[in-house]
């Protein structure tokens, strides 16, 4: 036995399995296996086609000219190649060469089944046979070379569908903010349009009044709607930007901005174990305005109390918001994530609100989870990594 | 035809004599003092097509030149094309459709000093394929000094690779003859010419280890070249001779610089030359010459200079031997060529660069 071919062997076999899967590109991880084989083994060509049902498909080709058109009709030495999952050589003849458009005048072919519809052809054209050895050898490593073209295709769809999403997602952010300016314009005529009519029209009918009173409290409800659309539509998909937030100054500036008058029977207590953190402002932002809002929302009480906990641990952010208002009713506590969900009718509530909340916590790997008594109070709990 | 040293007016005149529309393909060796720029002007002036470049030495029937020009004439050039930056990954080759009746070779001449060879000839291969057969070599000087080495009508370059595509029938012959010393060992870690790693460990230690152990001599930084060139690597090649790898020069990290590519997990074997083997294996190159040749008219011969600075007064054997074996087809029969860095030629499959080896042409 010859011990230092069978080294020799073997490490050329290293070399090919060490040149397979070097790019996720698949023309590339072509390349980089197959053009080392041919130059290794001495051979003049190869090509992948795959087999569709109205055609045999040209993928890859080295030189790019050895199978010369794309798509190759059905034909018998195609489909006897096919049929086998194992390996198959011959010698080119002039019924091969009749009904592949394979350019070369002689030699030797040898087809690799890579997948069922897959299948890998080496020309070589001295006119030495493919032996069985030959084969034997390869065959493990075009195996692993078919698992690496696998990986190609999945990585190459994984990148269509990314570069779909993310135009996906700037389509929708456009679209989010065409709408929004088209519907809020027009309702900013009616809202107009009604102060005009009330200040111009003096003594008004009682209940002329109270209709036009109506549309302005649906209008504003409206305008709050598409607000509450485009932050929720868009809160993900703009670019994140860290901010540094002094804590207690931030959230009592969140409270000041908020329009009830429920606010003036209310105590607001912020506890925080950090002054200060990094954070993007704007969700930051989002997240307690919508929360403290339906806290002061649900008080009922002559003195209300809402208390507010941010605390960081390590990387994790654990906050809360406590009220002592009316409650919420168990059945509701999933329910009351969904977007366009209100706990009754209210005509000033959007339902979109706590869907921000939760968009923007599951933004940050998060969680939001609520606990209530019916006429004791309520508390959202969440988390958030930073 | 062969030019001896002269003034460039005379040079051009010469040319002109014999070109008509042909294209010159023009063989200068390395002392002929002349000035390419001023060539290439006087030869545009006369409308002249030309292309060509600087080697060692030339050869011109049984004789190597140090000086002189050795110019051969193409009846119709079907494309030409120069890819400059070659050192540069990106390069783009004209897409080129030649006829599947026909018989064509690309003619390709390449800065012998260059980085990025064999991916050229990579994709000079993936774009022509086997409708071509391929001949050539590297350009430059024998003191490994880079600098412009080719030519055309458009300008003098470095880094780049003319290829002339013509009709013609040309068989074509390639041998080296050096034999296996030790291996395989595998290129653990390599980057373009460089050798960086040889079985995971330093390359230079690996190399001189088994080298000195053959020569019996110590390798050091002074005498690396000397004893180099007679122990090139070899990668190995089912149904041929190995692929022959001429170091040339070692750094301050213990790195074997070859002429031409080394790809990361090559097998290698060390090889070493032996007078006898190298000229019988050129007459082999040009018995598988003459024995595909019908009716040749010009013999090309490509040859490694290392082979050269090997053989030393014995390549005048080398040279004598083929000629006479070329003759054989054709008393009459115009020989010449180039002593090269590197020789390129396809030989019934994948296009290769290769050092230390003899490649010879005979055109129809």
């Amino acid at each position: 036995m010859d011990i230092g071919k069978n080294i020799a062997d073997i490490l050329q076999l290293y070399e090919f399995s060490m040149a397979i899967g070097k790019s996720l590109d698949y023309e590339k991880n072509c390349d980089k296996f197959l053009t080392l084989l041919l130059a290794r083994k001495n051979l003049s060509g190869c090509c992948i086609l795959r087999k569709r049902d109205e055609h045999y498909e040209k993928l890859y080709a080295f030189p790019a000219a050895s199978v010369s058109n794309k798509y190759i009709p059905h034909n018998q030495f195609l489909t006897s190649c096919f049929k086998n999952s194992e390996p198959k050589t011959g010698i080119f003849n002039d019924s091969i060469k009749k009904t592949v458009p394979m350019c070369t005048e002689k030699g030797a072919w040898v087809y690799f089944n890579l997948k069922e519809d897959l299948g890998l052809f080496l020309f070589e054209n001295n006119g030495n046979l493919f032996t069985s050895i030959d084969i034997n050898q390869l065959n493990p490593i075009i195996a692993k070379f078919s698992l690496s073209l696998d990986a190609c295709e999945s990585f190459s769809k994984q990148q269509d569908l990314l570069k779909k999403l993310t135009s996906q997602n700037q389509e929708l952010k456009e679209y989010a903010h065409v709408i929004s300016h088209d519907l809020k314009s027009p309702l900013r005529n009616v809202v107009t349009l009604i102060a005009w009519t009330k200040e111009d029209a003096g003594n008004l009918d009682e209940n002329l009044l109270q209709n036009l009173t109506g549309i302005e409290e649906n209008a504003e409800k409206m305008d709050n709607l598409i607000n509450g659309l485009l932050t929720y539509s868009t809160i993900d998909k703009e670019d994140i930007v860290a901010n540094h937030i002094d804590i207690k100054p931030f959230i009592q500036e969140i409270i000041e901005s908020i329009n009830d008058s429920k606010k003036e029977i209310t105590t607001f207590n912020i506890h925080t174990n950090v002054e200060s953190l990094n954070f993007n402002a704007l969700q930051f932002k989002q997240l307690f305005f919508h929360l403290i809002s339906n806290a002061i929302y649900s008080i009922d009480k002559e003195n209300g109390v809402i208390n507010i906990h941010i605390d960081q641990h390590d990387s994790i952010l654990k906050c809360s918001v406590q009220d002592n208002g009316k409650g919420i009713a168990k059945r509701y506590f999933d329910k009351i994530f969904e977007i366009f969900q209100t706990l009754e009718n209210d005509k000033k509530s959007t339902g979109v609100g706590l869907s921000i909340v939760k968009k923007i916590i599951e933004l940050y790997e998060g969680k939001i989870w609520l606990e209530s008594q019916e006429n004791m109070g309520t508390s959202f709990h969440f988390t958030l990594k930073t | 035809m062969f030019i001896t040293p002269n003034t460039i007016e005379n040079i051009v005149k010469q040319i002109e004599e014999t070109a008509g529309t042909q294209t010159a393909l023009l063989f200068i060796a390395e002392h002929t003092k002349i000035d390419i720029e001023n060539l290439i002007l006087e030869l545009n002036q006369r409308q002249i097509t030309f292309a060509g470049g600087i080697f060692p030495r030339v050869i011109y029937n049984d004789t190597v030149y140090e000086e002189g020009i050795v110019v051969n004439f193409i009846d119709q050039i079907h494309h030409a094309f120069v890819i400059k930056n070659l050192d540069q990954k990106e390069f783009t080759i004209p897409k080129i459709q030649l006829a599947s009746d026909k018989s064509y070779c690309t003619f390709t001449l390449v800065d012998g000093l260059t980085g990025n060879i064999a991916n050229y000839l990579s994709e000079l291969y993936r774009t022509l394929g086997t409708s071509s057969i391929y001949f050539g070599g590297g350009a430059g000087s024998l003191t490994l000094e880079q600098k412009p080495c080719l030519f055309d009508n458009d300008g003098f370059y470095m880094n780049a690779a003319i290829s002339l595509i013509y009709e013609s029938r040309v068989s074509i012959g390639v041998k080296h003859g050096w034999e296996k010393v030790d291996g395989p060992l595998i290129a653990t870690k390599t980057n373009n010419n460089t050798i960086q790693e040889i079985n995971w460990r330093n390359a230079l230690e690996v190399y001189k280890e088994i080298v000195e152990r053959d020569c019996k001599q110590e390798i050091t930084v002074d005498n690396f070249f000397s004893i180099a060139k007679a122990y090139p690597f070899g990668i190995v090649k089912e149904n041929s001779e190995c692929i022959v790898r001429d170091p040339i020069s070692t750094n301050e990290k213990g790195e074997l610089i070859c002429v031409g590519e080394v790809l990361n997990n090559t097998v290698l074997d060390i090889l070493r030359g032996k007078n006898e083997n190298l000229i019988s294996s050129a007459t082999e190159a040009a018995k598988l010459t003459t024995k595909n040749a019908q009716n040749p008219n010009t013999g090309i011969i490509i040859d490694c200079i290392s082979r050269v600075l090997f053989l030393e007064e014995n390549f005048q054997l080398e040279l004598n031997t083929v000629i006479e074996e070329l003759r054989s087809k054709n008393n009459q029969m115009e020989i010449s060529g180039a002593l090269t860095l590197g020789e390129i030629s396809s030989y019934n499959g994948y296009l290769e660069f290769f050092n230390k080896t003899i490649v010879i042409g005979l055109f129809e």
